[in-house]
């Protein structure tokens, strides 16, 4: 009869529904892209310090409680039965420079010692049969690793510096980190 | 006649009618609601986590300044109350005002005691952060020795108008 029953939407009103539209879903994705970021980054804060943490608190009890000379490992031929040397100089001569090492004897004489192997901190100790006990993951990544030493005089404890940064494993420029940087002294002296 | 009626009818049934005034309006009045809401909730969700990615960096410098303290102290405690400024070991150090003594660690890594004030302590540690210690001390009326510091850390930061705070209570006494 010529009488349309239903008309279409106008090219105005189509046009204007996808400039809307094309303006409106990237804010709001960008915006949810953002949150979301925002919480991974949090989340991996979050964790890199846990482990951070947990390594750093190992470290320095094992040391702290049980460590009682500081040596050298390259002098001898085997970490077992070395002449035992202390490498610590009295303070105010310089102290050593920062090895990404540290091997040391407790009063037991057994040895043991902290390393950096694979991006993570390996913890040795022949006697106790551990061999490359990792304190940290594959979730993160430690680099910067350095072990120092001194004491403050002849008779004293050495005090032990000992510095990391450890950073979140992943691909993307904006990984977090977390630079550690304590000292302690010796107990068992 | 029934052919014009049954047009008449059928062309009345499928009459479209706009909106009126008050439905857009309040179809627009729901959606800005519902838009101005859900940014609320958004640009806060990015500030508290903002906020807790700075607490946690934060208290790693709080924790990493009394590490530090615990170290000075096992060095050397001293015991005694700091004398025309002197500063020989750990208490004396932090007995430097009465009652109490700040200071402004500021630098990372921490590698000597700053100066003692913590006036103009600015937030220049990490371009962020400024890292405030408190100490007050407990002496023994009789021997007149130390037996207690107390510290207090604050490491805090500003956003905006608003400055944020980590703090940390510790106390050192030569019997642990």
């Amino acid at each position: 009869m010529g009488i349309k029953a239903k008309r279409g939407f106008t090219l105005i009103e189509m046009v204007i529904v996808v400039g809307v539209l094309g303006f409106a879903l990237p804010v709001f994705f960008s915006i949810v892209f953002l949150v979301i970021r925002q919480q991974v980054r949090f989340y991996s804060l979050q964790e890199i310090k846990k482990q951070g943490d947990n390594a750093l608190y190992s470290m320095k009890s094992s040391m702290k409680q049980y460590g009682e000379t500081v040596v050298n490992p390259s002098v001898y031929p085997t970490s077992l039965f070395p002449t035992i040397i202390d490498i610590c100089p009295v303070y105010p001569a310089a102290t050593l420079t920062p090895a990404p090492f540290i091997h040391m004897f407790d009063k037991e004489r057994f040895a043991f010692s902290y390393s950096l192997d694979d991006n993570k901190i390996a913890s040795n100790s022949p006697r106790n049969n551990i061999v490359n006990l990792y304190l940290t993951n594959d979730d993160v990544a430690i680099s910067d690793l350095g072990f120092t030493c001194y004491r403050t005089n002849q008779f004293s404890p050495p005090i032990i510096w000992t510095s990391f940064v450890i950073t979140k494993t992943g691909s993307g420029t904006d990984l977090p980190s977390i630079r550690y940087n304590t000292k302690f002294q010796l107990r068992s002296y | 006649m029934s052919q014009h009626l049954s047009i008449k009818q059928f062309a009345v049934k499928n009459c479209k009618k706009a909106f009126s005034l008050v439905e857009t309006l309040i179809f627009i009045t729901i959606f800005s609601l519902f838009f101005v809401v859900a940014a609320s909730i958004i640009s806060t969700t990015l500030r508290i986590t903002k906020i807790n990615q700075n607490r946690i960096q934060a208290l790693h410098y709080a924790e990493e300044l009394n590490e530090w303290l615990q170290a000075e102290k096992e060095i050397d405690w001293g015991g005694l109350v700091s004398v025309d400024s002197s500063v020989n070991g750990f208490t004396e150090r932090t007995t430097q005002s009465t009652p109490t003594t700040s200071f402004c660690f500021n630098t990372f890594p921490i590698s000597n005691w700053p100066e003692k004030g913590s006036a103009n302590c600015s937030f220049t540690l990490d371009s962020k952060y400024r890292r405030i210690a408190t100490f007050s001390a407990s002496v023994d009326p009789i021997t007149n020795f130390v037996k207690q510091v107390h510290v207090s850390l604050s490491v805090d930061w500003a956003d905006g108008n608003i400055v944020y705070s980590v703090p940390i209570q510790n106390t050192f006494s030569i019997w642990e």
